[in-house]
């Protein structure tokens, strides 16, 4: 089934769009991957899960592969999470540009403040066009008045009052006052549930992180820790007892004017490369005719170099990947006339159009290449070509990037932090408020070489208890936090070069 | 000689040996599992510095391990320099193991330095420390030599430059990088390097090289920020008779308060805590903690508390000394009171509450008190009012039950459900299952409110009663 045509409910049963749902993502908030969210919400029955963790959209990718291998019937609609003070707001994306409005406004608020920080300004909000916004009221009626006239006049016939119901102290008048604001502005009510977690049983995890974000012991946070486990994915017949009918509809009819989906992403080549003249295929061959020229002899290549040279040529025409061997090409050129030492591995080996484009120096008259472990139709992604670029000189090949094709349009790729064991052991130890000593003993004495003793084994051998109390706790949570996102970091050498500007990709 | 350097190489190590005295015991950087220091039981055994808390563990199976505390070294140090104070001015603290004394200065008072020196070892005759003293001309020359353990107190300048020579450059305080730059070179003491031309070495080395021997030969003169007595009240008062009724005391006490009292105001400090130590001829003396929650520095209101203190005190024995000692003190940030306002003020909270401890004793009087937690059964708790933490006002800010049951009771009487739910979950790790709880506001047909609470199984329970 398409991830864009949830199933029907059942007759006589709730219907209900999750809009608010943060996943790993929200680094030390979210205490449920993206998989388990999209998974959970579809065996729940739900229409619809949006992915807004807080300015990000770095978790959704997952969660919209997690739907097409799992054929989940569940439609994934693409969101982000924001903060200012005095205001909490959930952007949501109906089309593709609002997708990229989003984008602009993650870029611009992730780059006014420090790494891992971000700082929305009012502006953003004001230059709003394409995003629905679903709103959370604070509780304080001065700043509330301040946001909802500003946001009814800015996101007119785009805006929500979300409705968070997950028992709280005071939560009946809480609601009261949001039915009060809802009706102050003229705004629909709809019900959110703010969810951090995609079952009950994961409250201990969302503890811990609270615990890791705040550097304090889970036993002194107090009430700055979760009260319950509501913060999870409920069942429908749960959310019919909590929520207004209204309100529980309303969340469906606006899921359902959402109607963007990755799917309609394709990553789009700078065209600058190719001369005006000739299309990118044309071009390629061309580069490729002299390029085996130079290699193989003014005589050209043997017939049978000649037939993969025209095998490979069809298959990236046909998969349209010109522009990707033209950039590497470029690239490469560039390398070259700067004397900068560079050479292409890999897989890329087994490619002579790389080796005519001067990409790889591996003879193919050496060895018997084996295209389709390079590129095939199969695969149904783009060839893997690694470059290694001398390690002093690299900075000058980056620089020529950002020349070439603008700082806007060229930027470094981020990286995916991610627990390991040895962080987890760490991290969550020092959340439980274990000693600090004990737990750089365990860690440094967990041997990981031989599978034999597994890793709780050994903890349970350097004097952990592991059966009960403070060691159990530590091994639950780690096993559980493992492969859980960090933060983000810089790739080593990845570069995103984009067709637009990059902080709205996939225009 | 005009510096002295007191060098106490295991300060938190001999501390720790007042009270664990056959103990092997040792240092361990909790980062990277090795040992800093080791005391002579466990060096006997084979336990060295440098090595690893596992290599260590399995040479002396006994062995106690303890985490570098610099803040307590720190105290000792100042507790070190308190009793030098008496009899010697210049000194400075040189963390995390050392004093600096300025002898020059004091050789106007003891013109034998023999004299001088055997008053500063007669201060540390009791202290249980190790320590290693050498005097220099500058205060790193000094340093140098004891860190070299060149000890001798009485050298001519041209004896101290040889014993200087001689010094390691890895006991000296040059940048770690410059000392393996110089021993590159094949230059190990500092005799070599202070050989060298100056200019030479500026053209070689970082400018902490040229600094550093500036400093240790004299050429550059940095003094070092000097000890200052901390501001304390101690008084002591031979009785000329001596006393046996407990509230008699109060008499001879009022010229030391008096002097508190002056002493407090001229500082602008508030005192929140009196030690009256009575004194006997046999029995030990007896110490009395008189507090005063906000702080107090009129005379009149410590005889007041006293009085009520010394009302129930019975005495062993007569007493024929006092000693009076304040602690705690605050900045009298008070505002200014109306002259012309009425003299009988009634009394603030804090002067209550001092006023009931003083009477009733500390343990006599308790308060109710909010917690941190979200789980009811650790929301509240009592405490007693001398250990009651400064109250945050955040805590207070949710409706609950101030007199809650330490264990709720089955709800038997019929209520009216008047707000909630509010659900509170907590993990039980044990069995891995939420313990759940919906609590209500209820108002009972007497009208009372109630704090009631319903399980997943629908029983329900009665938590605590709102006032």
């Amino acid at each position: 089934m398409s991830e864009t045509s949830a199933a029907a409910p059942p007759s006589g049963a709730v219907a209900y769009a999750e809009l608010f749902c943060r996943s790993n993502f929200s680094f030390l908030q979210g205490a449920s991957s993206p998989e388990e969210l999209v998974s959970t919400a579809a065996a729940l029955g739900y229409q619809a899960l949006a992915l807004t963790d807080e300015c990000s959209v770095a978790g959704v990718v997952r969660a919209h592969r997690q739907i097409k291998q799992q054929q989940l019937p569940l439609k994934l609609i693409i969101g982000s999470y924001f903060q200012l003070p005095g205001l909490s707001l959930v952007l949501l994306c109906p089309d593709r540009q609002a997708y990229a409005e989003l984008c602009r406004i993650i870029t611009n608020a992730r780059r006014r403040a420090e790494k891992g920080h971000y700082q929305l300004e009012e502006w953003d909000l004001r230059s709003s066009k394409y995003c629905l916004a679903l709103w959370l009221p604070q509780g304080e009626a001065e700043v509330d008045q301040y946001w909802g006239q500003l946001l009814s006049r800015h996101f007119s016939g785009r805006l929500h009052l979300a409705l968070v119901r997950q028992l709280r102290y005071r939560e009946a008048r809480y609601l009261a006052y949001c039915q009060t604001l809802a009706h102050d502005f003229a705004l629909p009510q709809l019900a959110v549930g703010a969810v951090l977690m995609h079952q009950r049983e994961r409250l201990a995890l969302q503890q811990t992180l609270t615990a890791i974000r705040l550097k304090t012991p889970v036993q002194q946070l107090g009430r700055q820790l979760l009260s319950n486990a509501e913060a999870c994915l409920r069942p429908l017949s749960k959310l019919a007892k909590l929520y207004p009918a209204a309100a529980l509809a309303q969340s469906v009819t606006l899921a359902a004017a959402c109607q963007f989906s990755l799917d309609e992403l394709r990553y789009e080549y700078p065209s600058e490369l190719v001369p005006p003249d000739l299309s990118a295929s044309q071009y390629l061959q061309q580069l490729v005719q002299a390029g085996a020229r130079q290699r193989f002899g003014t005589a050209g290549p043997a017939a049978s170099i000649q037939a993969l040279i025209d095998k490979e040529l069809a298959l990236i025409a046909e998969l349209r990947y010109e522009y990707f061997f033209l950039t590497i090409y470029d690239l490469v050129q560039f390398a070259k006339a700067r004397g900068i030492l560079y050479q292409g591995r890999g897989s890329a080996a087994n490619s002579v159009v790389c080796y005519c484009l001067e990409i790889t120096a591996v003879d193919p008259r050496q060895i018997n290449v084996l295209f389709e472990r390079f590129l095939s139709r199969e695969r149904q992604e783009p060839p893997d070509i690694d470059v290694d670029f001398e390690h002093e000189r690299r900075e000058e090949v980056m620089q020529y990037l950002y020349q070439k094709y603008g700082r806007e349009r060229a930027a470094l790729a981020a990286t995916v932090i991610s627990y390991r064991l040895k962080s987890a052991i760490r991290d969550v130890g020092k959340a439980l408020g274990i000693n600090e000593m004990q737990l750089e003993h365990f860690i440094k004495n967990l041997n990981r070489r031989h599978g034999v003793v597994s890793w709780q084994q050994q903890l349970s051998q350097l004097g952990l208890n592991t059966e009960q109390g403070l060691g159990q706790q530590l091994v639950q949570l780690v096993e559980q936090i493992r492969g859980f996102p960090r933060h983000l970091s810089q790739h080593v050498g990845g570069f995103v070069i984009s067709a637009d500007l990059c902080m709205s990709w996939y225009r | 000689m005009r510096w002295l350097y007191l060098y106490f190489p295991s300060l938190q190590l001999d501390q720790l040996a007042v009270q664990y005295p056959a103990q092997p015991m040792a240092l361990a950087c909790p980062k990277r599992h090795q040992l800093l220091g080791v005391n002579s039981l466990a060096a006997a055994a084979g336990v060295k510095v440098g090595q690893s808390v596992a290599t260590a563990v399995l040479l002396c199976r006994e062995l106690q391990l303890f985490s570098p505390e610099p803040a307590r070294v720190k105290q000792l140090l100042q507790q070190l320099a308190e009793r030098l104070y008496q009899v010697t001015a210049d000194l400075a603290l040189q963390p995390p193991d050392a004093l600096l004394i300025r002898v020059s200065s004091m050789l106007k008072l003891y013109p034998d330095p023999a004299r001088y020196w055997q008053q500063l070892q007669l201060q540390l005759a009791d202290c249980p420390y190790q320590y290693l003293a050498a005097a220099g001309q500058t205060p790193l020359a000094a340093k140098l030599l004891a860190r070299s353990g060149q000890t001798e107190l009485y050298l001519t300048p041209a004896a101290e430059q040889a014993k200087l020579a001689l010094c390691p450059l890895t006991a000296s305080d040059l940048p770690v990088a410059s000392i393996e730059q110089l021993a590159r070179l094949g230059i190990r003491q500092l005799g070599p390097l202070l050989a060298l031309p100056a200019a030479e070495l500026a053209r070689r080395f970082a400018k902490d090289v040229l600094h550093y021997l500036d400093a240790l030969t004299g050429r550059a003169v940095q003094l070092p920020q000097f000890y200052r007595p901390r501001l304390q009240f101690n008084c002591e008062l031979q009785l000329h008779y001596e006393i046996t009724e407990s509230p008699q005391l109060l008499k001879p006490l009022q010229p030391l308060l008096q002097q508190l009292q002056q002493f407090l105001r001229r500082a602008n400090l508030l005192c929140q805590r009196l030690q009256l130590t009575l004194q006997f001829r046999q029995h030990s003396p007896l110490p009395l903690q008189i507090r005063a929650r906000a702080g107090e520095a009129c005379a009149s209101n410590w005889q007041q508390l006293l009085a009520l203190h010394l009302a129930k005190l019975k005495l062993p024995e007569p007493v024929y000394a006092l000693q009076l000692a304040a602690t705690d003190y605050v900045p009298d940030q008070r505002a200014s009171c109306n002259l012309l306002a009425q003299r009988s003020q009634p009394l603030s909270k804090a002067q209550l509450l001092s006023v009931l401890v003083a009477r009733l004793g500390e343990q006599a009087v308790v308060t109710p008190l909010l917690s941190l937690s979200h789980w009811p059964e650790a929301e509240s708790s009592v405490s007693t009012v001398a250990a009651l933490p400064a109250l945050n006002a955040a805590l207070c800010y949710q409706l609950r039950p101030i007199l809650q049951l330490p264990k709720a009771l089955p709800l038997t009487e019929a209520v009216t459900l008047l707000s909630g739910a509010e659900r509170l979950e907590q993990l039980c790790w044990q069995s891995g299952t939420l313990l759940q709880r919906d609590y209500y506001l209820a108002r009972t047909e007497q009208g009372q409110l109630w704090w009631v609470y319903r399980t997943p199984q629908q029983q329900w329970y009665l938590q605590g009663w709102f006032s």
